[in-house]
């Protein structure tokens, strides 16, 4: 059965858990090409991920860790792996998950179980970015036991 | 609640709960501080619909006690056991000295079964159709209210700063959301 893998909806689906990740570009910015992984986050093992926001500065001027987060998304791409190594995301652009430039809406998805640690940005361009600036993800999601209950109907 | 608000639950009631910052500015080069929110009975086991932040429009003024409920909302959907209105909105609290201080609020909530359900929210993707720019509020009529779906602790919850306000010292701010419940 075809399935559309961005759902349109009139309005926004209800967010039931969202965590906060962070990646970090280090002391020098990575080249252009350069894949940035996720670090483990034992909250997001075994989710199923509904939805992801990603922010620059205009939303959240410093992240959690007390660092400078970038101020330009259009250089930066996102690519999310689900637990059946499968890309359900490949190459995304950040700039289309920021909610400041999509009328305040967020990006929802067909729920699929995120493996995080394999997932990754990748830096197309340098232009804007600086060293130790991070890039934030909102992460919007359901644990395993509400997929169960609310989700497999859907996925079948 | 009005289908261009972006939610697709309906909420029946909603309150308004302020947390006040640096109660003591001793506080104020701590970030990540925690400052939880007042005992708010009514909201503890509801099922939260909408959270709304808001950055200044509603916020009343410097007199209002620590921990008092605000409400200010139309009538049909407020709650019955509020403690009742304080006092009309005194401008904005927020934003004074040109700072876009919802920026650096993060906003974490607790279930009832004590899990994090919202683990470091940013406050500005809660502000709605209020926008602060340059120390003074706007209306953003592409704004929405964040859709949710989940029970609340509110004696759990809390919210951080990111970082170092020093301009926060000139008024004791009140961080103010609107809860939209059923």
């Amino acid at each position: 059965m075809w399935r559309p893998f961005l759902l349109i909806h009139k309005k926004m689906k209800p967010i039931k858990n969202s965590y906060l990740i962070e990646v970090n570009l280090g002391s020098t910015v990575p080249g252009a090409g350069a894949n940035l992984t996720f670090q483990d986050y034992p909250q997001l093992r075994n989710i199923y991920v509904t939805g992801v926001e990603v922010l620059d500065a205009s939303t959240c001027a410093v992240s959690p860790s007390g660092r400078a987060v970038v101020t330009v998304l259009s250089g930066i791409t996102l690519t999310l792996i689900d637990k059946f190594n499968q890309e359900q995301l490949k190459q995304y652009p950040a700039v289309d998950l920021n909610p400041e430039v999509r009328s305040g809406f967020y990006r929802d998805f067909v729920p699929f179980p995120l493996q995080l640690t394999k997932s990754f940005i990748t830096i197309l361009s340098t232009t804007s970015l600086s060293a130790n600036q991070s890039i934030l993800l909102n992460i919007f999601y359901v644990t395993e036991a509400e997929a169960q209950k609310t989700l497999r109907p859907r996925l079948k | 609640m009005e289908e261009n608000l972006g939610n697709n639950l309906e909420c029946i009631k909603a309150l308004r709960v302020n947390v006040q910052l640096y109660e003591d500015v001793t506080l104020n080069n701590k970030p990540n501080f925690r400052y939880y929110f007042p005992e708010t009975p009514e909201l503890n086991g509801k099922n939260i619909v909408n959270i709304k932040f808001n950055a200044g429009a509603s916020i009343t003024g410097q007199d209002e006690a620590i921990g008092q409920v605000v409400i200010d909302l139309p009538s049909s959907i407020i709650s019955e056991n509020s403690q009742g209105i304080i006092q009309q909105p005194a401008g904005p609290q927020f934003g004074v000295g040109g700072v876009d201080l919802d920026k650096y609020l993060l906003l974490t909530i607790y279930n009832e079964k004590k899990q994090q359900v919202l683990s470091s929210y940013p406050c500005h993707d809660l502000a709605g159709y209020y926008r602060n720019s340059g120390g003074s509020l706007v209306t953003d009529s592409l704004g929405k209210i964040r859709p949710f779906d989940f029970k609340i602790d509110i004696r759990s919850s809390f919210v951080t700063t990111t970082s170092d306000i020093s301009i926060l010292t000139e008024l004791p701010p009140i961080a103010c959301f609107t809860f939209y419940y059923k």
